[in-house]
């Protein structure tokens, strides 16, 4: 019996010991590790998205029909030569030869103040560079408000474009959202809002094939028989878990609640905040919009947004005043804020802009701002520590989660990080009317490129 | 008038038998006796001649023998005459005048009522045959006289025809001589006769082996081949006997397969040896042709041995060999202590008294498995997914890659293959005409195969047709399996198919199980060549078993070291088809040779408590579900109680081992992309073998737990609850299941590029991927990467950087930057005609796609399946790439080895199973010298 027990109890505590015996693991051999390769950058080329389009022709009617109103002016800058050409209404700029990558090689942004019977409006856009997927986050399609999707192909091969929409219901399935040809060489204008009607806030994904094309939302604002307010929407350049708004400029605020309180349909002169969130899982946000300096007191939102979902979330109470806007997530967002403009004494007399979030700048940035109406550089610090930066040349600081707010004059401009990492939008006011060209730095892969060759 | 007969002993070395000889010959009224000592012995009455041969010597002797001697009687030291043996040769002498050479009835040295030999002749076929060999002497045989040739074993031969033939030839081999001289007699004139009333015991000393090398000069073995081939060249007319010289290569190849098929692996080297000393050595040969006319040819051949004689030969070895294997089989009984009645029937050649697998109503079980994995049903000829990849869809190219030295990927590169690639073709052979098709139904069918292993080996330790099939069921849905099937790790699956089969085959060969059957020799030898084919294919599929098997082996040896003769033949295919990887991983990196072959799939995890359950996946994504395998754990610690602990102990403790070794296979990481890339940069291990292993040997003591339960109820009870607690539940988790398998045709390439690659040629294809961090890159095949193409060696040498990796490198990074003024040289220098960026959603991979469209040098092919492809547009080869030969010395050896395994596992039923055992001269030991 004794050899029996004994047995049972020799094998049951060798499995034992065998099954919890903590087994380091070691690796046999090595892995191929990427090498860097010295590849020569092709010429950078940025896309300024033309025009403002004007959809239905001269009495607002005819069907598929669009055409551009007035021009756009275009403000660049660059170290070389800049080449430019028309790809169908937008302008393609090209800067040969440049050493190096980057807002110094080229940067350029357009801006239109346009006043006619069918668009009225502030319109600027930081010129981007063609990418076979943009997200685009703002626009909005419910009564009253026209949201048109702007593709350009500067290639010489056409491309085929699939759209994925994610509204607040979560993916969006409409015909006529894949396979739109861009011929090459020519824009291509989808009208989002007979594709996605009444629907307030969404995101566009643009996945084209073939080539890289140039996305931009155009949205305009009809209340009533007034066309009052239009502008660009540009693509999302950081989709992170932390991520800063810079620019919310709040004017007129007491204006807009006077409007408000006369007509719903100015409800949308709030400033309003909105959240995509791309991943598979819920995200958790907090938004905490602080104040440029101590008199201005921000606000917080905490809220969730399901799966594959965007959002808007408008921000109350905030008086006039320059803010910035810090979102931290669980999740990877996409956040932008659509920040109106309002003045009774103006006719038309509101306007908006889609800030987005800022693009983290840690070099050299050049900035070339517009010659027309007042350009104010809001700049914000997403990080945990202080960034410091010159301007021009002078020393400035901005603290931890911290904003500054600084008025600057027309042409190019130098801004250099030296500590820290900021984003930041460029606000521009013409007579009450708004807009924001958005600080982007664009850099083809180049220089080197690291490739694991198995 | 008194015969004067002067009596020659030939001795060398053998002082202890010499003495016997002389004193019976002393005994036997000889006139002179001359004692010639060949060997360095020192002997004062011999004449000494060192080295001498036996022509030589009896030559010596015959120099020194008195004038007046007639008759030379020849006898060797080991051949001791018996009572009046001169006397009657004699006789026979006196009787007929024409008689030249008389040779007596040799008798067996320690048995005199037993015939070794009595007479020698030839086949038709050229082989040496002893007319009578091992029979009892009941003077069946004594009417008998004239005969082809006698042995010089007590040979008495008349001075004069000695001198008049010139003796024994010199020169040509010990065992041709006697048969030459012989024959030369008879050509001369003369009678050669055998006298069965005398009688010599003979020791056979040369033909046993017992004789030093000096003597025979060779192995016992080869020395009778090369005298069959001597006679062959002496007697047979020019012509033939030059065509024989010519086809003596092929005929000795074609010997060697003959011999493996007849299960005679122990004949092969001496064949083979004595085979190349006759063609290198033919000028020699042919100084000792015999001029022989036809009508004395013709007069010889009246002396052949006949048709009949061969096959009552052969009948009398298969009987001889059947009661040797029941008396082992006796005696592995009496080891056991069981019972008499058992003995009976095996001695009566019924061994085997259960159910078979049919009987048992194994195929109903084997369809009923087949039925829950409906979900491998197969909807087309190639499985893709996990870690399957459809074969080549031509043989030929199957062919190539096994065991090759030379891997295609790149520009081509001097690797060895994995053995594994032999087990594809293997398996790609059963359906050669679209190889995939067999992995396909392969994987499909595992449970049901893996049934018939279990089932087989299960009955090594139990006789209970339900526990049989109780026990088989759990190893097919053991969740081992169940988790490689799902997840389409191909040699994870075979290698727990062959698993029970090995086992199977091994124990055949080492006489384990609860049941003793009657096996013959040769039936052993197919039980060692499936054993070493399966072991072989077990070691390629999941190279981590081989440390476990080998401490089984050990103990199988151990425990039946008679049959290690046996046993160690099992390791030769193994050793053959890992050897070129073994030297290569020892070389560079040891712990390569553990690495599993195929496509790396990653492991999900390693914790210990699921490897005790069999498993590394939870069933369904359900983690209690793992539990049900508990129950047979339980279950095989019950075994420890019973009364054939011993045994259980020993399995489980095997188990044990293998569980052991299947925690440290999961913890060890190997490099994952080579020929096919992946998502991370290390792969773990599979231990999916190793946990059958483990299986296995729970379930075994199961079975022995199960079928000591002697009491109706309690055995209903424990039954019922292994059926609902595992069997069900596990048969309902592989019905529910899902595999991450798409069927398709086996064209892993896009259509296009596929296409280009039937034509031939030197086009290679670019593969992009864009990774988070980097992009890797990859040229390979126009024909695409298929699962043979797969390589454990190139994945350990891919970390390497070399001036190809650095092209291929610049060029990739160039491409994805947009192109530049080398683009198309550096295109051309790869010989990359196509670009392929793999279906992804990544951003980068659009961002590439992008990239590579603004490339002056390609053109978008579109978009397919397999991803995008870009055309260059004017492709142009200037690498030459070698199109290396199929073949290499490696892999013509592992081939030749693997083909006599394969002969020998194929079993010679009937009459031809004995074919050749006229050659059973040899073993039944006697000589002829």
């Amino acid at each position: 019996m004794i050899k029996q027990i004994s047995a049972v109890l020799g094998i049951a505590i060798a499995a034992t010991a065998i099954t919890i015996l903590p087994i380091q693991n070691i690796q046999a051999g090595e892995v191929p590790s990427p090498t860097e390769f010295e590849v020569q950058a092709k010429a950078l080329s940025l896309i300024c998205p033309g025009a403002a389009m004007n959809t239905g022709g001269a009495n607002g009617t005819a069907v598929g029909s669009f055409d551009r109103i007035g021009s756009a002016a275009i403000s660049k800058n660059s170290t070389v030569g800049i080449t430019s050409s028309s790809i169908g209404g937008a302008t393609l700029l090209s800067a040969a030869g440049a050493n190096e990558q980057g807002s110094a090689a080229l940067n350029a942004g357009q801006l239109q103040n346009a006043a006619s019977a069918r668009l009225n409006g502030l319109l600027g856009a930081s010129c981007q560079a063609p990418s076979a997927q943009h997200w685009l986050l703002g626009g909005d399609t419910s009564t009253g408000r026209e949201t048109l999707l702007l593709l350009s192909n500067p290639s010489t091969v056409p491309a085929t474009v699939n759209l994925e929409v994610y509204a607040e219901g979560g993916r969006v399935q409409a015909s006529g959202l894949s396979g739109i040809a861009v011929s090459a060489g020519e824009t291509q204008v989808v009208p989002l809002s007979s594709l996605i009607p009444e629907t307030r806030s969404f995101a566009v994904h643009v996945l084209s094939g073939g080539a890289s094309v140039g996305a931009w939302l155009q949205q305009r604002t009809v209340r009533g028989l007034l066309y009052s307010g239009a502008d660009f929407v540009s693509p999302v350049t950081t989709i992170a878990k932390s991520l800063s708004i810079p620019g919310i400029l709040v004017r007129g605020a007491k204006d807009a609640a006077a409007l408000i309180a006369i007509n719903d349909d100015y409800q949308d002169l709030m400033p309003a905040l909105r959240v995509f969130n791309p991943t598979d899982k819920p995200a958790t946000f907090t938004a905490e919009i602080f104040g440029a300096n101590d008199k201005t007191f921000g606000t917080v939102i905490r809220d969730t947004v399901p799966a594959k979902t965007t959002k808007d979330f408008t921000i109350t109470g905030l008086a006039d005043g320059d803010y910035a806007a810090f979102v931290s997530s669980d999740q990877s967002l996409a956040a932008s804020v659509r920040l109106p403009r309002s003045d009774k004494t103006k006719k038309p007399n509101t306007d908006f802009t889609w800030l987005q979030s800022g693009q983290q700048l840690n070099s050299t940035q050049q900035i070339t701002v517009p010659s027309a109406g007042i350009a104010k550089l809001a700049l914000s610090n997403p990080t945990t520590k202080s960034a410091n930066f010159t301007l021009n040349g002078v020393a400035l600081t901005i603290k931890a989660q911290g904003t500054l707010v600084i008025k600057v004059d027309a042409g190019p401009i130098t801004l250099k990080v030296t500590e820290g990492a900021i984003g930041g939008n460029l606000v521009v006011d013409v007579s009450g009317a708004l807009t924001n060209l958005a600080l982007v730095d664009y850099r083809n892969s180049g220089s080197r490129v690291a490739v694991k060759v198995r | 008038m008194k015969t004067f007969v002067t009596a020659i002993i030939v001795s060398h070395n053998s002082a202890d038998f010499l003495e016997q000889t002389i004193a019976a010959t002393k005994s036997q009224n000889v006139d002179q006796l001359i004692i010639v000592e060949t060997g360095d012995a020192e002997n004062p009455n011999a004449i000494t001649a060192p080295g001498a041969s036996l022509p030589q010597a009896i030559a010596l002797a015959e120099r020194n023998a008195a004038p007046q001697a007639e008759w030379l009687w020849i006898l060797h030291d080991d051949s001791a005459p018996l009572e009046n043996a001169l006397k009657e040769l004699l006789h026979v002498v006196e009787l007929s005048p024409s008689v030249a050479v008389v040779g007596p009835k040799l008798m067996d040295w320690n048995d005199h009522k037993l015939i070794s030999q009595q007479g020698l002749t030839l086949t038709r076929r050229g082989a040496l045959f002893s007319l009578v060999s091992d029979e009892l002497d009941q003077s069946q045989h004594d009417a008998v006289d004239d005969v082809l040739a006698v042995g010089t074993a007590g040979m008495l031969v008349k001075r004069t025809v000695y001198s008049a033939l010139g003796g024994l030839t010199e020169g040509i081999p010990p065992l041709a001589a006697d048969i030459d001289f012989s024959m030369r007699v008879r050509l001369a004139g003369h009678r050669v006769v055998v006298a069965p009333q005398s009688r010599v015991a003979h020791a056979a000393l040369s033909l046993r082996g017992k004789r030093d090398r000096t003597w025979l000069r060779v192995q016992p073995k080869s020395a009778l081949r090369r005298a069959e081939l001597q006679l062959r060249l002496s007697f047979a007319p020019l012509t033939s006997a030059l065509l024989f010289w010519f086809f003596l290569p092929l005929i000795t190849l074609g010997r060697l397969v003959w011999r493996v098929w007849t299960k005679r692996p122990d004949r092969l080297i001496g064949d083979l040896a004595a085979g190349a000393w006759a063609y290198l050595t033919v000028a020699a040969r042919f100084r000792h042709r015999r001029r022989v006319s036809s009508a004395g040819r013709k007069a010889l051949r009246s002396l052949y041995a006949t048709k009949q004689q061969v096959r009552d030969e052969k009948r009398q070895n298969a009987e001889q060999e059947e009661i040797e294997a029941r008396l082992e089989a006796h005696a592995q009984l009496a080891e056991r202590d069981q019972s008499s009645p058992n003995t009976e029937q095996l001695l009566l050649g019924a061994g085997d008294t259960s159910k078979t697998f049919i009987a048992a109503g194994g195929l109903w079980f084997a369809l009923g498995l087949a039925a829950l994995s409906f979900a491998w049903l197969p909807a087309a000829e190639a499985i893709t997914g996990g870690g399957a990849l459809p074969l080549s869809e031509n043989w030929f190219e199957l062919f190539k890659r096994a065991g090759a030295s030379w891997q295609e990927l790149g520009n081509g590169f001097a690797l060895p293959a994995d053995p594994f690639s032999w087990v594809l073709l293997a398996i790609g052979s059963l359906t050669f005409w679209s190889p995939s098709l067999a992995l396909t139904i392969l994987i499909f069918l595992a449970k049901s195969i893996a049934f018939f292993g279990a089932f087989k080996a299960i009955s090594l330790f139990t006789k209970k047709t339900w526990v049989r099939n109780l026990g088989a069921l759990s190893y097919a849905l053991w969740p081992a399996l169940t988790e490689a099937q799902l997840q389409l790790r191909v040699p994870a699956v075979i290698a727990q198919l062959i698993l029970p089969l090995l086992i199977f085959c091994v124990a055949k060969v080492a006489l384990f199980g609860v049941e003793l059957s009657v096996r013959s020799r040769q039936q052993i030898w197919t039980w060692v060549g499936l054993s070493g084919l399966l072991l072989a294919l077990e070691v390629a599929s999941a190279p981590n078993t081989a440390p476990v098997i080998l401490v089984a082996m050990i103990f199988v040896v151990i425990a039946r070291i008679k049959r290690i003769g046996y046993l160690i033949w099992i390791a030769l295919p193994t050793a053959a088809i890992f050897g070129p990887l073994f030297i290569h991983s020892l070389l560079n990196n040891p712990l390569a040779i553990f690495a599993d072959p195929g496509v790396p799939v990653d492991l999900a995890s390693a914790a210990g408590w699921q490897s005790l359950l069999g498993a590394t996946v939870y069933p369904l994504e359900i983690w209690y579900l793992s539990f049900f395998t508990a129950v047979p754990l339980l279950f095989a610690l019950l075994a420890l109680i019973t009364r054939r602990r011993a045994v259980a102990l020993l399995s489980l403790g095997l188990g044990l081992l293998a569980l052991a070794s299947a925690r440290i296979a999961a913890a060890l990481e190997y490099p994952a992309s080579g020929a096919t890339d992946s998502a991370n940069d290390y792969v773990s291990g599979s231990p999916h073998a190793l946990l059958a292993i483990w299986g296995l040997a729970v379930i075994a003591s199961a079975a022995i737990a199960l079928e000591s339960i002697r009491r109706r109820r309690a055995l209903q009870i424990v039954a019922t609850a292994l059926v609902t607690l595992f069997v069900l539940p596990s048969a309902a988790i592989t019905a529910v299941a899902q595999p991450n398998a798409s069927w398709g045709d086996a064209r892993v390439m896009p259509a296009l590029i596929a296409a280009q690659a039937k034509q031939g040629g030197q086009v290679r294809v670019l593969v992009i991927d864009a990774g988070a961090e980097s992009i890797t890159s990859a040229v390979i095949p126009a024909d695409g990467i298929q699962l043979e193409d797969n390589s454990t060696a190139y994945r350990f040498a891919a970390a390497k950087s070399s001036d190809y990796s650095k092209t291929v490198g610049q060029l990739t990074a160039d491409l994805v930057a947009g192109g530049g003024e080398k683009t198309a040289s550096e295109l051309s220098a790869v010989n990359v005609g196509y670009v392929l960026v793999p279906k992804s959603k990544s951003i980068e991979s659009a961002d590439i796609a992008s990239s590579l469209d603004a490339v002056a040098e390609l053109e978008s092919a579109g978009e397919t399946d397999f991803g995008k492809i870009w055309r260059v547009r004017d492709f142009q080869a200037t690498a030459v790439i070698t199109d290396a030969s199929p073949w290499s010395i490696t892999k013509a050896l592992q081939f030749a080895i693997l083909i006599s395994f394969v002969l020998l596992a194929i079993p010679t039923s009937g009459r031809k199973r004995t074919a050749g055992s006229s050659e059973i001269f040899v073993d039944s030991g006697e000589s002829n010298d």
